[in-house]
C-alpha cells in the first residue's frame, strides 16, 4: 500500500491545476485552430452578403485613366489628391486639393471653390494598386454631375517617376 | 493562525465560485486581456464594416495578388475580432494571445517592408479611422501591444505554475 501524504494530494479541480497536465495540442494549438476555423464562414459570409465586399478580379479600366504626360497636357486641370491626410501634407501634386471618399462632406467645399464649369478634373491616389482615385472620380460625376473627370493611371507614384 | 484561517476560507469561497483567488499577477494579466479585447475587437469591427477600403489598404502593401488582398480583407477583421472574444474566454486565452502575436508580427513585418520600400501605403490597422498614421507609429504602437501581450501571456504563465 502505498504511504498516505495528505499535503501532497492536488488541493482542488481548478482548471488551471487540471489543465497542466494537458498537451500542448489541447492547451495551445486546439483553441488556435478553433479561433482559425470561426473566422472563415464568417469571412464567407461576408463576401457572398456584405454590401461593401471587395471583387475577387480587378475593376475594369473603364476607358477614364489618363496618363500623366496627357494629363499635364490638359487645360488648367483640376488636380485632386484622394490620399490619406498624411501623405498630402508630406507632398503633393502643386495646386491639388483634397478630396476623399471617407471625409467627402467636409472636403466637398473645398472642391467646389476651385472648380469652374468645364475644366478638367483629375483624380489621383497612391498607385495602380489604389482604388480611392476611382472612387472619388465616380462620385464626383455621379453626384456632381461634373465631365470631364479623369483618374491618374499609376496615380502618385507616376508624379514621383516623372520627377526622376 | 487566526490569518490562516482567512486566508483558508478565502480561498474555500472563491474555489465555490469555480476560481482561484486573484493574485496580483492575475489582476495584472486580467487587465491586459481586457485592453487587448477592447483592441482586438475595435480593430476587427472597424475592418469588417467596409472590407473594400481595406482591401484597397493591403494592395497599397504590394505584398499580396489582388485576389490574396480581397482575402485577407475579408478574412483577418474576423480573425482579430474572435481573437478578441478568446480573450475573453480562459480555455481559449492561449490561443487568443499566439493568433494575435501572429497577427501583429504579420502587420510589422508588412508595414517594416513597406516603409522600406517607401511605400505611401496607409497602415488600415484601425479601419477608415486609421488613415492618417505614419510607419514609426504604426510600428511603436504594434511594437507596444506585443509586449502587452507577452507580458500576459508570462504572467498567467506564472500563475498556472504557481
Amino acid at each position: 500500500m502505498p504511504p498516505h501524504h495528505p499535503t501532497a494530494a492536488p488541493q482542488s479541480a481548478l482548471p488551471a491545476d487540471s489543465t497542466r497536465g494537458e498537451g500542448l495540442f489541447a492547451r495551445l494549438i486546439l483553441p488556435t485552430l478553433i479561433l482559425i476555423a470561426l473566422a472563415i464562414p464568417m469571412a464567407a459570409m461576408s463576401g457572398l452578403m456584405h454590401p461593401k465586399a471587395p471583387s475577387f478580379a480587378p475593376p475594369v479600366v473603364v476607358g477614364d485613366e489618363i496618363e500623366l504626360d496627357k494629363a499635364l497636357r490638359l487645360d488648367n486641370p483640376l488636380w485632386v489628391d484622394a490620399r490619406a491626410a498624411v501623405f498630402y501634407e508630406q507632398e503633393h501634386i502643386p495646386g491639388a486639393i483634397r478630396l476623399t471618399d471617407h471625409d467627402w462632406d467636409t472636403q466637398l467645399g473645398w472642391f467646389l471653390a476651385e472648380w469652374r464649369p468645364g475644366r478638367p478634373v483629375v483624380v489621383y491616389c497612391n498607385n495602380a494598386a489604389c482604388n480611392a482615385s476611382k472612387v472619388v472620380a465616380d462620385r464626383i460625376r455621379s453626384e456632381l454631375e461634373i465631365e470631364p473627370v479623369y483618374v491618374l493611371r499609376n496615380g502618385w507614384d507616376a508624379w514621383l517617376g516623372s520627377k526622376r | 493562525m487566526t490569518s490562516t484561517r482567512a486566508g483558508s476560507s478565502d480561498v474555500v469561497l472563491w474555489r465555490s465560485l469555480g476560481m482561484e483567488r486573484p493574485t496580483w499577477r492575475s489582476l495584472v494579466s486580467w487587465a491586459l486581456r481586457l485592453v487587448l479585447v477592447a483592441v482586438f475587437l475595435f480593430a476587427g469591427l472597424t475592418k469588417a464594416k467596409d472590407p473594400q477600403a481595406f482591401a484597397d489598404q493591403i494592395r497599397g502593401f504590394q505584398i499580396v495578388p489582388y485576389w490574396a488582398a480581397t482575402a485577407m480583407a475579408l478574412y483577418i477583421p474576423w480573425l482579430e475580432t474572435f481573437t478578441g472574444f478568446g480573450l475573453l474566454l480562459r480555455r481559449f486565452v492561449p490561443g487568443a494571445l499566439l493568433t494575435a502575436t501572429f497577427l501583429l508580427v504579420v502587420f510589422m513585418a508588412a508595414v517594416a517592408s513597406a516603409w522600406y520600400r517607401g511605400l505611401d501605403a496607409s497602415c488600415g490597422c484601425f479601419g477608415a479611422t486609421d488613415v492618417g498614421t505614419t510607419y514609426s507609429r504604426v510600428l511603436i504602437r504594434d511594437g507596444v501591444l506585443l509586449v502587452v501581450i507577452v507580458t500576459a501571456a508570462l504572467l498567467g504563465r506564472q500563475r498556472a505554475a504557481a
